[in-house]
């Protein structure tokens, strides 16, 4: 039911002039995804760089409240840059990515590194108060950080893999694939 | 002057390479070993499994996370636009480890890319415009950029900050956007 | 001046000259062809 609402939505989605005025056009879906790709280095550098210095590999000494308050804005900037560009993305071609696996497993992982930020910022503002620079960091951050490498390396694989068209619906997957991927049966648009 | 002189040699022995479309030669004797790539194991378990070759794409792009937030820091440092108030010679030296991990990891999984397609990408010239860019900006990260960020940074003329940072964002803005062009050929 | 400055003004002006012309090219060829993909 949840499938069949997905993809119905998306149909719409579809049949909008801008939508396949985007997918269409001659450089502006490659300049958006091209931003997409490339303000990783801006959001995803800051945060590898935060993650690092948590679990000791960098920027040692320095008080971790001053490295993430510094680089917290224009990380987010570039987060908002991804997520517009990501939407963008989604609206060019969204009945195929909706459907895909790829994309699926994406957003579950956002999701999941979402809360693993927000439970991490609340970690930092707690521990921050007793906290003196030479000390090491605590377990929960460090714990924080690596999930954190973890979830966005597998954020980044799964971006990759959505170009691939294994399980494609139009490719009549198995049964299990083509359940979590939402095809519906006798669906005409891909 | 032996630096300066490198600098001037280095540039004038390319001008004229180009000039003299010495390039071409060079390119065109490039092809065996290019050919000879796509035979290796590397190149063989590129080309059979593309979800091999995706996911070491997605580390090139890991990679170029860690060297692009690295660079990104490092020039707005030295640009003055964030931590002011950490020393710049040590940021710079914290930052440049981050920078080689970085590099290094777009480096393995580059060549491991391009042994997978390596034909295709010999015939690509914003391949090589890429190949260029990549050249141009580890020297000049490593012999101009760091030994001169390891004296006495906050006497530097700003202009002279101001430039080399400028220069260090465009050539690995090129090599990012150059790398991608390819993805789009 | 020493060697380290000297060499990298001139270094980063070569490079901000010579990649700053590329990206010139690169833009012109592409604002061309929208032209005449677009008109």
């Amino acid at each position: 039911m949840l499938n069949q609402w997905i993809f119905d939505f998306a149909v719409w989605v579809d049949a909008t002039r801008w939508s396949t005025l985007l997918h269409e056009s001659f450089y502006l879906y490659n300049w958006v995804e091209t931003t997409h790709v490339l303000s990783l280095t801006i959001s995803l550098g800051l945060l590898f760089l935060i993650d690092l210095k948590m679990l000791g590999y960098a920027l040692p000494n320095v008080s971790p409240l001053q490295i993430a308050n510094r680089l917290h804005w224009p990380m987010l900037l570039g987060f908002s840059v991804m997520f517009i560009t990501g939407a963008l993305l989604f609206y060019a071609i969204p009945v195929r990515s909706a459907q895909s696996v790829w994309f699926r497993i994406k957003l579950l992982l956002l999701v999941c590194a979402a809360l693993n930020a927000f439970l991490f910022h609340r970690a930092l503002r707690q521990s921050a108060a007793g906290w003196s620079e030479g000390l090491p960091t605590p377990r929960a951050l460090r714990r924080g950080a690596g999930y954190s490498l973890l979830l966005w390396t597998l954020v980044v694989i799964c971006g990759r893999l959505i170009a691939y068209d294994w399980f494609d619906c139009v490719k009549e997957p198995h049964p299990l694939l083509a359940a979590f991927a939402g095809c519906v049966a006798g669906q005409e648009v891909f | 002057m032996p630096r300066t002189i490198m600098v001037l040699l280095l540039s004038g022995a390319a001008g004229f390479a180009v000039y003299a479309d010495l390039h071409l030669q060079a390119w065109q004797a490039l092809l065996p070993l290019f050919e000879w790539m796509e035979t290796t194991p590397v190149g063989a378990i590129g080309k059979t499994w593309g979800a091999a070759f995706a996911i070491i794409e997605a580390f090139h792009l890991l990679g170029l996370a860690l060297l692009g937030g690295a660079v990104l820091v490092a020039d707005g440092r030295l640009l003055g636009l964030c931590f002011v108030e950490i020393p710049q010679r040590w940021l710079e030296d914290q930052l440049h480890r981050v920078f080689m991990a970085g590099l290094w990891v777009l480096l393995i999984t580059g060549v491991f890319m391009a042994c997978a397609v390596a034909v295709k990408i010999y015939y690509l010239p914003v391949y090589w415009f890429k190949m260029l860019a990549l050249a141009v900006g580890i020297v000049f990260a490593l012999a101009i950029r760091r030994p001169l960020l390891q004296e006495n940074v906050e006497r530097m003329s700003p202009w002279l900050r101001r430039v080399v940072a400028l220069a260090s964002l465009m050539v690995w803005f090129t090599v990012a956007a150059t790398g991608r062009w390819i993805g789009f050929s | 001046m020493t060697d380290l400055k000297l060499s990298a003004w001139l270094s980063s002006a070569i490079i901000i000259v010579g990649f700053g012309v590329y990206w010139f090219l690169q833009i012109q060829s592409v604002r061309e062809l929208l032209a005449m993909a677009y008109g």
